[in-house]
């Protein structure tokens, strides 16, 4: 599966929103809802379903769907 | 002499001598204790039961009291615990005392590695069944309040909070932010515990507030019960938010 596509429904499912109407300019919190409880479930999940650990400072700058594929590209995942 | 005491390895064995020898203290303090179940006793054997994880809870200013709960009744009752000790020389010898006796730890706190700190808890109850022990006041406060990330981790594991309150008849109070207490030898300490609590998922903000504000009022009831139970009082409420 690719990286977007499986990112894509990890965030849909912590977000409640479709998979569809989710896109990489999104803001994590004014967009999709993720607050700080859900962002702690969002982290989990993005870390169990890639098999990866993300630190902290990491984290805090993931504003948009964006930063966190930049993100995880960085680390050189593209398909997950 | 100074410089004797900062060589690495001369440094090693002052930590591990100290180690050993505050764990003897703490051993002979526990013992000495003498400790009661005043309420809800029944809700500690059901957790012990059902031997899943569970999110122990109680005031950090209470610390220490809780370790003939630990030693007496939750590890030989099976109950596979994990603390949370943060990356300061504390935590390091919070860690180094808990491995002898098994307990796990994971590093980090509320404000440094925080979010790690409580994904590497939540991830140590879903796979090993872990249970924390967690002081949802710490590691800084303010005093007796209770913290949020707590009861998101309840909530994220879907596992239950064991809401305890500790009090003890003769103690010193240490002049730290929370106002530690430390029981003399051979007090009596008394523990009430109530009804576990879970969170459900899905809350909206405002009803995940509701939830914790209801925690904190839990863990203060079941605190001054234990007190009045010992006939002391807090001098430390009235410093608190």
């Amino acid at each position: 599966m690719a990286l977007e596509e499986k990112v894509m429904g990890i965030l849909a499912q912590v977000s409640g929103k479709d998979a569809t109407d989710i896109n990489a300019e999104m803001e994590l919190v004014s967009h999709l809802g993720i607050d700080s409880p859900k962002v702690l479930e969002l982290l989990v999940s993005l870390e169990e379903g890639l098999d990866i650990e993300i630190e902290d400072e990491d984290a805090a700058k993931m504003d948009t769907v964006g930063d966190i594929l930049s993100y995880l590209k960085g680390r050189g995942l593209e398909s997950a | 002499m100074r410089r004797l005491v900062r060589h690495p390895r001369v440094g090693r064995w002052i930590v591990a001598v100290g180690t050993v020898f505050l764990r003897w203290i703490i051993r002979f303090l526990a013992l000495s204790w003498r400790f009661e179940v005043r309420g809800g006793r029944e809700h500690l054997d059901a957790i012990l039961a059902e031997s899943r994880p569970v999110v122990l809870c109680y005031w950090h200013n209470r610390l220490a009291l809780a370790i003939p709960l630990l030693l007496r009744i939750l590890r030989p009752g099976g109950l596979r615990i994990v603390l949370l000790a943060s990356h300061s020389r504390d935590g390091d010898l919070i860690t180094r005392i808990a491995k002898p006796w098994r307990f796990d730890t994971v590093r980090g706190s509320a404000t440094r590695g925080g979010t790690k700190a409580v994904r590497a808890l939540y991830k140590g109850m879903t796979r090993e069944n872990l249970s924390p022990l967690m002081m949802p006041d710490g590691p800084q406060g303010p005093i007796y309040g209770f913290k949020v990330g707590v009861a998101i981790l309840a909530q994220m594991a879907q596992a239950p909070i064991l809401p305890m309150g500790f009090a003890a008849k003769s103690f010193v109070r240490i002049k730290s932010w929370d106002r530690l207490i430390l029981p003399l030898p051979f007090s009596r300490i008394v523990m009430t515990v109530g009804e576990p609590q879970t969170i459900p998922r899905g809350l909206s903000p405002e009803a995940l507030e509701e939830e914790r504000s209801k925690l904190e009022d839990l863990l203060g009831r079941l605190t001054s019960d234990a007190e009045a139970a010992l006939g002391v009082e807090d001098i430390a409420r009235g410093e608190s938010r």
